[in-house]
């Protein structure tokens, strides 16, 4: 049942759900498949990080891209919502003490969750969108650990891409990032440079989120991953990307 | 309750509703009692492994998706000796898609699975989305020699699933049943594209793909609508099917069994859903056997 769906930024919604399962058995890096309505358009279901969770409420923050979102920003609070999840598989960091975020635009919905379960000594996050309109959350990550910011327009921290700000984080032991792909592109050679193990987030067109379809496929080494049963957090190193 | 059970020849399923090829499989069972169907379809297995396609491999249409797979598959090796056990292990019957890149790849593949415990071949010749191994087979004459060729090697039922991409579908189904075919099944996806018109390329990595879900559905019942008047052996209804409404209809055109497909998407535990349905459809009009609406359309 949806307690509560706001615009928090222009077009970026905040959806609270009471789901104990999902609430309860949810870990950071995992998403939700809901269908949106109940006719056939949208007819697939939409995958979206669980961006976090208060007991036996967990949130997912979006964007409006296209019908499907526009349709879930009109839910109101009390309507009933079919979901499935939490599906695939999170993030795996608890041995690491030095660690960083990196989060380019949208790519901060699965981030958030995990920069609150963190047990990190020292947690640094990156956080870049194309104008401080855009960027959110910069409030409770600063609460978090030590905030960087970088915007396209530079009308919040630093002027430029988000990517600019990794020399900040060499001397971690651990990053997770989600973000625009040409942004996990650059995190993922910066990481390799330094030695430093790295977890990607990524996003495909899915349709099943089970693994059956074969839909959201990834390139790996010699053949694909899927988004939804091998991610949607991978090693750095084991995909193309 | 009704009895539901029907024949594809001498294939008995407790019911006729299947979930059809690249839809399914056991991780559904989290979400629904597979056990509960008439059968299941596994993925489309060849005799090597397959990659598949480029992605994106799906887009969203309205009603409808495009998909560009590729028949990614481990090979019937790997498929028969990993995969096939926890589809054995369902509790339901068991059908194999099977597709080749030439006529003795098919061949070789139903051999493979003939000592297995499966309880059926779905011939899959109807593939959009790849070079070799799809849609080049779906013509008469390639018909009729792969369900001679098929049936000589293995004592399973064969379905051969059709492509409505190709001309005279009643030909080609004539010709599967004078090569020995214990059914057919159709439709399979409809040839389509979309584009990206930033870009002005094509939405699929695959560049066109097969379009599939509810706005498929009235083709595909015209296509078993016209095949089910050709032929005498089994005619086996998919495309777009999502409701027991659905289902109803290409029963009532002459289906003997019907697939559900892109619904599985939608809804993991709609063949179930729709199982119920029709066998509440039967006793609210008094039916005591399911067989008794097949092929009773009223014009």
């Amino acid at each position: 049942m949806v307690v509560s769906n706001e615009e928090i930024k222009r077009e970026i919604f905040l959806l609270k759900v009471r789901d104990n399962k999902i609430a309860s058995n949810g870990v950071p890096g995992q998403f939700v498949h809901i269908r949106i309505g109940n006719s056939f358009s949208p007819l697939l279901r939409r995958p979206f990080s669980i961006h976090d969770v208060e007991e036996d409420i967990f949130a997912v923050l979006y964007k409006i891209r296209g019908r499907g979102t526009f349709l879930l920003s009109q839910y109101k609070v009390g309507d009933q919502i079919d979901i499935i999840g939490p599906l695939g598989n999170g993030f795996n960091i608890e041995k690491y003490d030095r660690v960083a975020i990196v989060a380019g635009g949208m790519g901060v919905a699965p981030l958030y969750f995990l920069a609150k379960k963190l047990k990190a000594k020292k947690l640094t996050i990156l956080l870049g969108a194309a104008t401080e309109e855009k960027l959110v959350y910069v409030e409770e990550f600063s609460k978090l650990g030590e905030l960087k910011i970088a915007t396209e327009d530079g009308s919040l921290g630093i002027k430029g891409m988000v990517t600019e700000l990794l020399e900040e984080i060499k001397e971690t032991n651990f990053v997770a990032a989600c973000g625009p792909p040409p942004m996990l592109r650059v995190v993922k050679l910066f990481t390799a440079k330094y030695n430093i193990p790295c977890q990607l987030s990524l996003e495909e067109r899915m349709a099943c989120g089970l693994g059956i379809c074969l839909s959201c496929a990834v390139k790996s080494a010699d053949n694909y991953k899927y988004v939804c049963k091998d991610g949607p957090v991978f090693w750095s190193s084991e995909i193309d990307i | 309750m009704a009895d539901l059970s029907v024949d594809i020849g001498k294939l008995k399923l407790k019911n006729p509703v299947m979930l059809a090829s690249g839809t399914c499989g056991p991780v559904l069972q989290k979400f629904t009692n597979l056990s509960k169907l008439g059968a299941v379809i596994t993925k489309t297995v060849t005799l090597n492994p397959r990659l598949g396609n480029p992605p994106p491999r799906t887009f969203e249409t309205h009603c409808g998706i495009l998909n560009s797979i590729g028949l990614e598959n481990p090979g019937i090796d790997t498929f028969v000796a990993e995969q096939l056990p926890e589809f054995m292990a369902l509790n339901t019957k068991v059908i194999v898609s099977i597709a080749g890149e030439t006529f003795s790849a098919y061949v070789e593949v139903a051999r493979k699975l003939d000592n297995t415990q499966i309880d059926a071949l779905e011939i899959n010749v109807s593939c959009p989305n790849v070079e070799k191994g799809g849609i080049e087979f779906s013509g008469k004459e390639s018909v009729y020699k792969l369900a001679k060729e098929i049936k000589k090697v293995t004592s399973k039922p064969i379905i051969i699933k059709l492509s409505p991409n190709v001309g005279n579908l009643e030909e080609v189904a004539i010709s599967a049943e004078a090569g020995g075919a214990d059914a057919v099944s159709l439709i399979n996806t409809l040839y389509g594209l979309a584009i990206d018109v930033d870009t002005r390329k094509p939405q699929l990595g695959g560049v066109t793909g097969g379009l599939s879900g509810p706005c498929i559905k009235p083709v595909a019942l015209y296509y078993v609508y016209k095949v089910n008047e050709a032929i005498d052996i089994p005619v086996i209804g998919i495309g777009g099917i999502a409701s027991t409404y659905d289902a109803l209809e290409f029963l009532i055109v002459g289906a003997s069994a019907v697939e559900i497909g892109t619904a599985n998407f939608i809804n993991p535990n709609i063949g179930v859903e729709i199982v119920e349905g029709l066998n509440s459809y039967c006793d609210k009009n008094k039916i005591n056997r399911l067989v008794e609406i097949i092929n009773t359309r009223a014009f």
